[in-house]
């Protein structure tokens, strides 16, 4: 397998030329689920680098194992083999750089704290605290994905596209460099969904994150990423790495209606639906 | 069920089934019930049946004066004057703060117990054994062995209501720290939260609902205990003036007694629901936006 770059400390210099400083690197990672009876390979040979500042949308057919390889290099589920290293660390556990947002908001907000208490929680749980007063910084990450109006509301108050935007916030609060979403956007209604979409480029643009993407949505995952892994449809690994780099910043409109959002979305549709047969 | 007022009249050839929203194509607005239902399911008119009751009551022992019986005003003037002291007061006193301080620790001991053992294999292990033996054994059984060791002072009365309202307790934050959703879990593991942060922020607000179900139900049961464990012990409380009461044929005083009683447990039990819709608003806003 091939080794990325050296592993060195990886900063959070805003790039999406891919030629920045590794920051996550699986290396040949598998997993079995074992029960009683039998094992279950859900993913077999995967290697991957991702670069800091990196925006990557991880697609494939429903059971290729993109959910699992996000909680793998979310730390959250132990790898069978292989390593996943995080600024040229083995992971052992949820890396302290990375947050994550889930598809089931309404379990990960906490129902008891207000949508800046959830933030409060994100500012006392942080990888790197910020500066500031709390007060401050509640402001600046609701202002950041527009929920400035709701800081007293309870999750349960707002529309699931506003609870995610929340979860979002916590999540920021927190300083990441790495950020995983898992279907992330799944859960909402299409209007919500453009609007969250736009919302996560924005903030990323800001914050200097790297983001993972798992999606099941091509068109998600063209509009926002600038690089789109296509995974083994059997689990068996990367089937296609394709970099899809479309000029920043993009629109709901613009960008989805231009040659080479659609000529991307062919190709990769493509290779979904056909899986290896027309692998490069 | 001939005159059930939600099945509409109106209806043509087909039977409709009775809905509580108006049937399209049936006239106006939804159906009002007529005013004497709505009477009868209004909660005054529940309070108002229960002071009837009592009217006749008091006309009857009126009427057939007897020793065994008191009537009302009897009742409500000797309550009145004991409530302000003299035995009544003291006893009542005693009682509730047996009571108070075993549900207390209870409730203390219980979530403990029942967060660590829905969170720590070993702890599980270890304790589920005994408690499961220990859990169905009347508390009455219990007694005479806490007499034996701890004799009949506050260390026993404390001990048989915190047991009383032990299991109440433990088994709702057993259950409800052991049932976080595993999202929130998740959570807490990717904002690197340690083990006590997890169970101070995350496992215990989850399970708070769940623990108040429990707290309700033993302060039910230790109410009931620290009565009748004074009546057993025969030396303070509640239950030891109504016992004595009762060998005296002091039919105005028991009553008195049995009252204050009810009232006791109705104010703790309207302290606690004030308490619980401040501490699990945000559990009641959002059970009420899913219905």
């Amino acid at each position: 397998m091939a080794t990325s770059a050296a592993p060195t400390a990886a900063g959070t210099e805003h790039s999406a030329t891919g030629s920045a400083a590794t920051l996550l690197t699986a290396d040949d990672v598998a997993k079995t689920y074992r029960t009683r009876r039998r094992e279950v390979t859900a993913l077999r040979g995967l290697s991957l680098d991702i670069g800091a500042g990196e925006f990557v949308a991880l697609v494939g057919r429903s059971g290729c194992g993109k959910s699992t390889l996000l909680r793998l290099l979310s730390g959250l589920l132990p790898a069978t083999a292989g390593q996943i290293r995080v600024a040229g660390q083995p992971i052992d556990g949820p890396p302290r750089q990375a947050r994550c947002v889930f598809q089931d908001y309404a379990q990960s907000l906490l129902p008891w704290k207000t949508v800046a208490g959830n933030v409060r929680f994100g500012l006392r749980h942080a990888y790197e605290p910020a500066e500031g007063g709390h007060d401050e910084l509640v402001a600046h990450y609701l202002g950041l994905v527009g929920l400035g109006h709701a800081a007293d509301r309870y999750p349960w108050e707002l529309s699931g596209g506003m609870q995610q935007r929340a979860a979002i916030a916590r999540a920021l609060a927190a300083r990441p460099q790495l950020l995983f979403m898992d279907e992330a956007f799944s859960g909402v209604d299409a209007l919500s969904r453009a609007k969250l979409q736009d919302v996560l480029l924005h903030a990323w643009a800001e914050e200097g994150l790297t983001v993972v993407f798992v999606t099941h949505d091509i068109d998600e995952a063209v509009y926002l990423a600038d690089r789109v892994v296509v995974l083994h449809p059997e689990g068996r690994g990367v089937l296609a790495d394709v970099r899809t780099g479309l000029p920043r910043p993009r629109g709901q409109l613009t960008t989805r209606e231009s040659p080479e959002f659609l000529h991307h979305r062919r190709e990769l549709l493509h290779l979904v639906l056909d899986g290896e047969d027309s692998g490069e | 069920m001939t005159t059930n007022p939600t099945v509409t009249r109106t209806a043509g050839a087909m039977p409709l089934p009775a809905t509580p929203d108006a049937i399209p194509g049936t006239a106006g607005a939804p159906k009002r019930r007529p005013w004497f239902l709505r009477a009868l399911r209004s909660r005054a008119f529940g309070w108002l049946v229960f002071a009837a009751a009592l009217v006749a009551w008091q006309r009857y022992a009126t009427a057939n004066p007897s020793p065994r019986y008191a009537t009302v005003t009897d009742v409500a003037v000797q309550w009145w004057d004991q409530i302000l002291g003299g035995p009544l007061l003291t006893a009542t006193l005693q009682t509730l703060r047996t009571m108070l301080i075993g549900y207390g620790v209870a409730a203390v001991l219980a979530v403990v117990i029942g967060v660590l053992m829905a969170r720590v294999r070993l702890v599980y292990v270890l304790l589920e054994p005994p408690l499961e033996l220990l859990r169905p054994m009347p508390i009455s059984a219990v007694i005479p062995l806490l007499i034996l060791y701890l004799g009949i002072d506050d260390a026993m009365k404390i001990s048989v209501v915190a047991l009383a309202a032990f299991f109440h307790i433990l088994l709702n934050a057993y259950s409800g720290a052991g049932s976080t959703h595993r999202t929130m879990m998740d959570t807490a593991r990717t904002f690197g939260l340690t083990w006590r942060q997890t169970m101070a922020e995350i496992v215990i607000p989850a399970a708070a609902p769940s623990i108040f179900v429990g707290l309700r139900s033993a302060l039910a049961a230790s109410l009931v205990i620290s009565v009748v464990v004074g009546m057993i012990a025969g030396n303070d409380g509640l239950g030891h003036l109504l016992m004595i009461q009762q060998q005296s044929f002091q039919v105005t005083d028991l009553i008195v007694g049995a009252v204050t009683i009810a009232m006791l447990g109705y104010a703790l039990n309207s302290a606690f629901l004030f308490i619980e819709r401040r501490v699990l608003h945000w559990h009641f806003g959002a059970t009420r936006t899913h219905d």
